[in-house]
């Protein structure tokens, strides 16, 4: 008897997680790393970007690409939150980039807006809402302050905290 | 003669075999079955309307994409910017504080992204431009793990880095 019920122990790990089971061991902590990127016609090579503009190349034409500012946010997927921050770029213009962030069954949902500060505009700059694994990039573009201007291309990894 | 395994053969056979073309197997059976026969005339007919629609929708959805220059619009409001990292909600004003909830039930809303995602996936796999996407064979479309919305049309692309999907919004122009 003693020995059936340690081996019945020994079993309990190996069997599968109910839904809520799955539920409650879901990550909680998210880091949200994004990168602004402007199109155009930038020469320079920054490793920073350099795996997210080598899959851009092969799809669009734009002559180059610049990393305008990189910013690492955190926040919690479950239960769901909010974050949201201002980020400036080296020309002096400024961005704000939200995000509403939830574990919908294991993938992580993310809700992504940017616009700009101080600069009318109609509507988000860039807005979606992406699901997506841990560890995985979405890069979203693109956006336009002015028919002049380059195009802005926003890429979202998130990384859970284990 | 009309089996499971036949009907399984039609569904996903090609229109040649389903016009009786070819040397194959099915093909003989579509050319001298008349059950078979009767049946690949039908998935072949309604292959050909389905494409059909297809092609409509496409040339409607670009003519009828909104996308209105945002320099040309009125005056918009401008967001609030807030420096908050953590929280719950969203800036007074924001875009965020007035939408909806993410994953309600927005099925119709949903089937028409979708739908839009890819017929426009077939337009922008066309478009050549300064800088405009220019798929090519590097390019795969809809990753089978990412799920998109988005308050514009867009396409999404599959590339070679299986940690990167490139999301295009689509604006005046694409």
């Amino acid at each position: 008897m003693r020995a059936q019920l340690l081996a019945a122990l020994a079993l309990l790990p190996a069997l599968p997680l109910s839904a809520q089971q799955t539920q409650m061991r879901s990550p909680e902590n998210v880091q949200l790393t994004f990168h602004l990127i402007e199109a155009d016609g930038f020469k320079d090579d920054d490793p920073e970007i350099r795996p997210i503009v080598t899959e851009l190349r092969k799809l669009f034409r734009f002559a180059g690409y610049r990393l305008l500012s990189k910013s690492v946010l955190h926040a919690t997927a479950n239960p769901s939150s909010d974050v949201s921050q201002v980020l400036a770029d080296n020309d002096g213009r400024q961005y704000w980039i939200h995000a509403h962030v939830v574990n919908v069954q294991g993938d992580l949902s993310i809700e992504v807006e940017l616009n700009t500060v101080g600069v009318a505009h109609d509507g988000s700059l860039i807005n979606a809402s992406v699901r997506l694994k841990d560890g995985k990039t979405v890069v979203l573009g693109s956006a336009r302050l002015s028919r002049e201007s380059g195009a802005l291309i926003l890429a979202v990894t998130p990384s859970i905290d284990h | 003669m009309m089996n499971d395994t036949i009907r399984q053969w039609l569904l996903e056979a090609d229109v040649a075999t389903l016009e009786g073309r070819g040397g194959s197997e099915l093909a003989r059976f579509v050319r001298e079955d008349p059950e078979v026969g009767a049946l690949a005339r039908r998935l072949t007919a309604a292959m050909r309307q389905a494409d059909a629609a297809l092609t409509g929708l496409a040339e409607s959805a670009v003519a009828e994409l909104p996308l209105q220059p945002r320099d040309a619009a009125g005056p918009a409001p401008t967001v609030r910017p807030t420096t908050r990292t953590s929280g719950v909600g969203a800036p007074p004003g924001s875009a965020v504080a007035r939408r909806r909830p993410l994953y309600g039930p927005r099925p119709a809303m949903a089937a028409l992204t979708l739908v839009t995602a890819a017929v426009l996936l077939l337009v922008v796999r066309h478009t050549v431009g300064p800088d405009r996407p220019f798929a090519g064979p590097d390019a795969k479309p809809l990753t089978a793990d990412l799920h998109v919305s988005s308050d514009r049309p867009f396409a999404v692309f599959r590339t070679d880095n299986p940690d990167i999907a490139i999301v295009w919004l689509l604006n005046e122009g694409d």
